[in-house]
């Protein structure tokens, strides 16, 4: 693994991601919402500034995953259709490169979208009572990590599938992820196959509402140290395992 | 050591939607010594595209083996090899000065080499001036220049081209035959394919049919079209010689004024020339009939759909 290879295609990826029209579409959204939400609090007795703040943290955590998914989608399924691959290939590069060049372009764009955005969001909240709320960047920094872990899942699916397909297996990742709390309920309720089954699936998707801790932090609820490292630690772990598994995977693919 | 050495080639591959395998490869065997320029031949669908993937590490092929200057595909070949494929698609948001800068990143080229190679090679394939334009407003013939320039900037030792003259004007065809000839001075191994014989006819020192993913014939243009055996033909000009042109051998052409005549040997040749002056027809040129390698090319293709036929 060459880091000065690696850092050309992640410049390049975040170049070409750039020009995705989806990418200022989502941010446009984002930013609209941050900004709405100021006008939402107002229907609300006493609680604005909760309001502000739940509203603007799920607005950063879904622009920074529809971006990692969306971006991601298209990261390497687009060099195999438009055969921009032929040139890279043949180049001294390893497939290993490839793909954390590919995860380190994407995920950089869509970290710098997450980091927009929470300044946005910090600007609105100081506007609004005259300081900015430290205890935002701890949601913020877990929505970062979910982030991580779906540019991983983005990349796994971009190097197997059309661009399309990616986005569609990342958004149902992304849904389930989202619902694995509801998996672990359901495991309770049901006996047999079944019950193997959802247990199956409990361990081998990832939990995505471990990265959400919107109520705890707007609320002002206990965040416990371990907790978080425990999460940060999941995140990377189970991202770390994805690079991994697509760099396995992708050497043994062939280009027609 | 080979230069490039493909041996026992099988590729299958499988349709997107369905379980049916099509045999790309099928025992595709060849051999590049150093500094040679070898053309692969063949109709559409022959394999050689796929071979090339081979070659840059693209596709795993099932089975067979292949070495490039000792080493597997891969990175490491990939080092010393250039690649050139067909109808090159670039990243249409870069300038050529640009492309050619981030090929050199992957090449490991420090700023000022890149900078110094990047500057001699756009000089060398004619895109001074257009550099700084972006890709997207490129001919297809300056696209061509560009592939050739980052397929070079690695100072490779193999240059793999596919299908380099497709699509381009005569200028154009003129320029990248000019190249391979200064690339094969200078001792760079050049592997092309073309659909154009007379160019592989021009350049190559040898060459390999490929048929259905097996080399079917392979050698130099002497082995491939020799020139004895196959008589002479005599080419006369005006109104007069065409007239007259069946009373002195069988009629091979007759084109732009002129006639050819064919005789089996050189006695039939002694025998056409004495009549030709005797009647006071203007004789042009007395050539030996050379086997052209698209007859060649066109023979193989035939005996392969008499074999599959038979077979069937």
């Amino acid at each position: 693994m060459n880091p000065a290879r690696i850092a050309a295609i992640a410049q390049l990826t975040f170049r070409q991601a750039l020009r995705e029209r989806v990418l200022y579409l989502l941010i446009g959204a984002g930013s609209l919402f941050i900004v709405a939400s100021l006008a939402i609090s107002l229907l609300t007795v006493g609680d604005e500034v909760k309001i502000i703040m739940d509203l603007g943290l799920a607005s950063v955590a879904l622009t920074g995953s529809l971006v990692a998914l969306l971006v991601g989608a298209g990261s390497v399924a687009l060099e195999v259709e438009r055969r921009t691959l032929l040139v890279l290939f043949s180049k001294p590069v390893t497939r290993g490169e490839v793909v954390l060049g590919k995860f380190s372009g994407v995920l950089a764009l869509a970290l710098t979208n997450v980091a927009s955005l929470a300044l946005l969001l910090e600007a609105v909240v100081w506007w609004r009572t005259g300081a900015a709320d430290p205890r935002l960047l701890i949601a913020i920094g877990l929505s970062a990590v979910e982030v991580v872990l779906l540019t991983a899942f983005a990349v796994l699916f971009s190097c197997f599938s059309s661009q399309m397909v990616s986005g569609i297996f990342g958004l149902g990742t992304y849904l389930i992820g989202h619902f694995a709390d509801g998996l672990e309920l359901l495991q309770a309720k049901v006996e047999g196959g079944a019950a193997l089954l959802v247990r199956i699936l409990t361990l081998v998707l990832p939990n995505l509402e471990r990265f959400n801790v919107r109520a705890e932090v707007v609320h002002r609820l206990p965040l416990p140290d371990a907790q978080l490292a425990l999460s940060v630690g999941y995140g990377l772990a189970y991202s770390g395992f994805i690079l991994l598994l697509t760099i396995l995977l992708f050497r043994r693919r062939s280009f027609a | 050591m080979a230069a490039i050495s493909v041996r026992d080639l099988v590729k299958d591959f499988r349709g997107e939607l369905s379980l049916r395998r099509r045999r790309a490869l099928d025992g595709a065997s060849f051999e590049l010594g150093r500094g040679e320029v070898f053309g692969l031949l063949g109709p559409n669908g022959a394999g050689k595209s796929t071979t090339f993937k081979c070659l840059i590490g693209l596709v795993t092929p099932d089975r067979g083996r292949v070495e490039i200057l000792g080493d597997p595909p891969g990175p490491q070949a990939n080092r010393r090899l250039g690649f050139l494929p067909e109808q090159p698609m670039f990243y249409e948001y870069l300038s050529a000065r640009e492309l050619l800068d981030w090929v050199g990143r992957l090449h490991g080229l420090d700023r000022v080499e890149r900078e110094r190679r990047a500057r001699e090679l756009l000089e060398r394939v004619g895109l001074q001036g257009a550099e700084d334009q972006r890709l997207r407003g490129y001919s297809k013939g300056m696209l061509q220049r560009v592939g050739l320039a980052q397929a070079l900037i690695g100072r490779p030792e193999i240059l793999i081209l596919d299908e380099p003259m497709s699509g381009l004007d005569p200028l154009g065809r003129h320029f990248v035959r000019d190249l391979i000839l200064e690339l094969r001075r200078a001792g760079t191994t050049v592997l092309f394919s073309s659909h154009v014989l007379s160019d592989a006819e021009q350049l190559c020192d040898r060459v390999a049919i490929l048929i259905r993913g097996r080399v079917r014939r392979e050698g130099t243009m002497r082995e491939l079209a020799p020139q004895g055996g196959r008589g002479y033909e005599l080419s006369l000009a005006g109104p007069e010689a065409q007239r007259r042109a069946a009373e002195l051998g069988p009629v091979v052409q007759v084109a732009a004024g002129e006639v050819q005549i064919h005789a089996a040997d050189e006695a039939a040749v002694a025998r056409a020339l004495a009549r030709a002056l005797e009647l006071g027809l203007a004789v042009r040129a007395i050539a030996p009939r050379r086997r052209s390698l698209e007859e060649a090319f066109l023979d193989e293709i035939r005996r392969a759909q008499q074999e599959e036929g038979a077979e069937t």
